[in-house]
């Protein structure tokens, strides 16, 4: 995976929950309105769920990594019980994150962004 | 309050849903769920299921028209088929609302919806149907109807708030549970508001679904004739637990609405496996009227003996039809034509109710006789003797007890005879007979009728009359007691 592809899931989560919440950090990130950003989509992990899916897939680029950040911190700030664990090429990066560990999550990002490249 | 039975003539069904979703790839076919809705279909018009006529189905699955138009359409439906049949004498009174599909939840106000074909990625909510939009339409168009309904999809329950009733319908909740309820919401949910439904792979229909097909068409030895939306989801409950294990989804029975009893209990569906059971009710029957034919069929072999007089007495007829026929375009032995059409049980409720006439006109005849005979003797022996006492205490009793037998065999026999197209609904004869007695009869049909609807007004009324004469009694034979000493 060479685009900086990351999955953020809700682990703590119920399903519905998880639902509610990628739709929510999908939006909060489209409207960074950031270049970088590639690819912002929630995707279904179960295909044989009568869902629409319950984790969030992001494509970006070096540049947005700061930005997106900031957005998942804010993001956090407003959804008190949520907490996020990132992903990349299948491997957790970083887990059990609120908002309170903004640093962490850019640096986890930004890190396994700039090894890919 | 008391609600009537569910019976295919007065239940609309509608199907929603979706199996292709062409504007999203998020989600892919759902073929599942295609297959699901098409033999729920099946099941709702055939004549093993619960054989609604093919005017009472609304079938939208997989239709490529926006939430609006689909709304327009639902609303339409309702309106037309209630009106239509609220004028042939027998209204709606029941909705089973089936959707199979996907459920999510809507970006920015993260509302609850059901996708469509039309449903658009990122844009779910314009393109798909809100709960809360479908809410409101049958709360709307559907207001005098019991609402069933099931949701094939995740998070099915949670349209549980969108159905609950108001705090103003909830103060006034009839706390009498012991009688049909004529409204409310029941809902069968695929899986509760914070579990995902399941379509498993290579499978013909959804986890739920399938089930629900298995225990629609199959029933249940053990159970009643007819099985309700809570008997339903325990079964297919456990029919998913046996089959799936623990992969199983959680089906569940919810009633937003139940402010005159819990719907879910009433019997709906037909139970498939007491199927010869219901041979069995109706050939016993059959079997009735045949001997009621029998013995009709024994009083013509008596009339038979006199065939001489009788064909006098067709030819006197004849002349006579030819005269009236002549002087009015009306034949005057339509409606004995008409009745000779209906069947055996119905024409008996007729005759009864000519026996509750001729009873209730014999009561009014002795009371007359007695009022008469109570002027005579006042008039005769002057006021406050025994006999004048006691006629007038009769009398009072008499018409007292009479208006109250009048009533109620009117009553009863008019409340049969107003509903035996239900009863009997593979006589066409009835159904086409009973439009035109309703026009012989007039007025007097109408009025007649009215006795057999609950009037709250009429039975006090009563009441008071019976009241006043057990009274006039009592005072009457006071009265006597002193004169007496």
């Amino acid at each position: 995976m060479s685009d900086g592809r990351l999955v953020v899931r809700f682990p703590n989560s119920d399903i519905d929950e998880a639902n509610r919440y990628a739709r929510s950090l999908a939006d909060e990130i489209s409207e960074l309105s950031e270049p970088d950003v590639k690819e912002v989509n929630v995707d279904r992990e179960n295909p044989e769920a009568q869902d629409f899916g319950a984790t969030l897939v992001l494509v970006l680029g070096t540049a947005a990594v700061t930005a997106v950040a900031k957005g998942i911190k804010s993001w956090l700030a407003r959804n008190s019980g949520a907490t996020v664990e990132i992903l990349k090429n299948g491997s957790v990066i970083a887990k059990h994150l609120d908002s309170k560990d903004a640093a962490e999550i850019a640096k986890a990002m930004s890190e396994k962004t700039a090894q890919t490249k | 309050m008391t609600g009537d039975p569910v019976t295919p003539q007065t239940t609309l069904a509608i199907v929603l849903g979706a199996s292709e979703y062409p504007y999203t790839s998020k989600l892919d076919p759902l073929k599942p769920a295609g297959n699901a809705a098409r033999d729920f279909v099946s099941y709702l018009s055939s004549d093993t299921g619960l054989n609604l006529p093919s005017t009472n189905i609304l079938n939208l699955f997989d239709v490529d028209e926006s939430p609006n138009e689909i709304d327009k359409k639902i609303s339409d439906f309702l309106k037309n088929r209630q009106a239509s049949l609220k004028s042939k004498g027998s209204p709606a009174r029941d909705l089973l609302l089936y959707y199979a599909g996907h459920g999510g939840f809507t970006a920015g106000d993260q509302e609850y919806f059901l996708a469509l074909k039309t449903t658009r990625e990122s844009r779910e909510g314009p393109s798909s149907f809100r709960m809360v939009d479908l809410a409101l339409t049958l709360k709307q168009d559907a207001r005098d109807l019991r609402r069933f309904l099931i949701l094939d999809c995740c998070f099915s329950a949670s349209a549980f708030p969108f159905f609950q009733m108001s705090s103003a319908a909830e103060a006034i909740r009839d706390k009498a549970y012991d009688t049909l309820p004529r409204k409310g919401t029941a809902i069968l949910c695929s899986s509760s508001k914070t579990k995902v439904s399941l379509a498993p792979k290579d499978e013909e229909y959804t986890m739920f679904s399938g089930v629900l097909l298995d225990v629609l068409r199959n029933g249940n030895p053990k159970k009643d004739l007819a099985l309700s939306l809570e008997e339903v989801g325990s079964e297919v409950l456990e029919g998913i637990r046996l089959k799936y294990e623990d992969r199983a989804v959680r089906p569940s029975v919810i009633s937003p609405d139940d402010r005159e009893g819990d719907i879910a209990d009433l019997p709906l569906f037909p139970n498939a496996s007491r199927r010869e059971s219901r041979v069995e009710v109706r050939l016993a029957e059959v079997e009735r009227m045949l001997q009621s034919t029998i013995r009709d069929l024994a009083e013509l072999r008596e009339v038979s003996k006199n065939v001489a007089e009788l064909n006098k007495r067709i030819d006197t007829l004849a002349a006579g039809e030819t005269q009236t026929v002549a002087s009015s375009p009306a034949a005057p032995d339509d409606f004995q034509t008409l009745r000779r059409m209906l069947p055996l049980p119905v024409r008996a409720e007729l005759r009864q109710l000519s026996n509750a006439f001729f009873s209730g006109l014999v009561w009014i005849f002795v009371a007359v006789g007695l009022s008469v005979a109570y002027f005579v003797t006042l008039y005769t022996y002057g006021s406050g003797t025994f006999i004048n006492r006691a006629i007038a205490s009769v009398m009072w009793v008499i018409v007292a007890l009479g208006c109250v037998v009048l009533y109620l065999a009117m009553r009863g026999k008019l409340g049969s005879f107003r509903r035996f197209p239900e009863y009997l609904p593979d006589e066409p004869p009835a159904w086409v007979a009973l439009p035109e007695i309703e026009h012989h009869l007039g007025d007097r049909y109408i009025q007649l009728l009215s006795l057999g609807i609950k009037s709250p007004f009429f039975e006090l009324g009563l009441l008071l009359v019976g009241m006043v004469g057990l009274f006039a009694m009592s005072l009457q034979f006071a009265a006597f007691g002193k004169a007496a000493k």
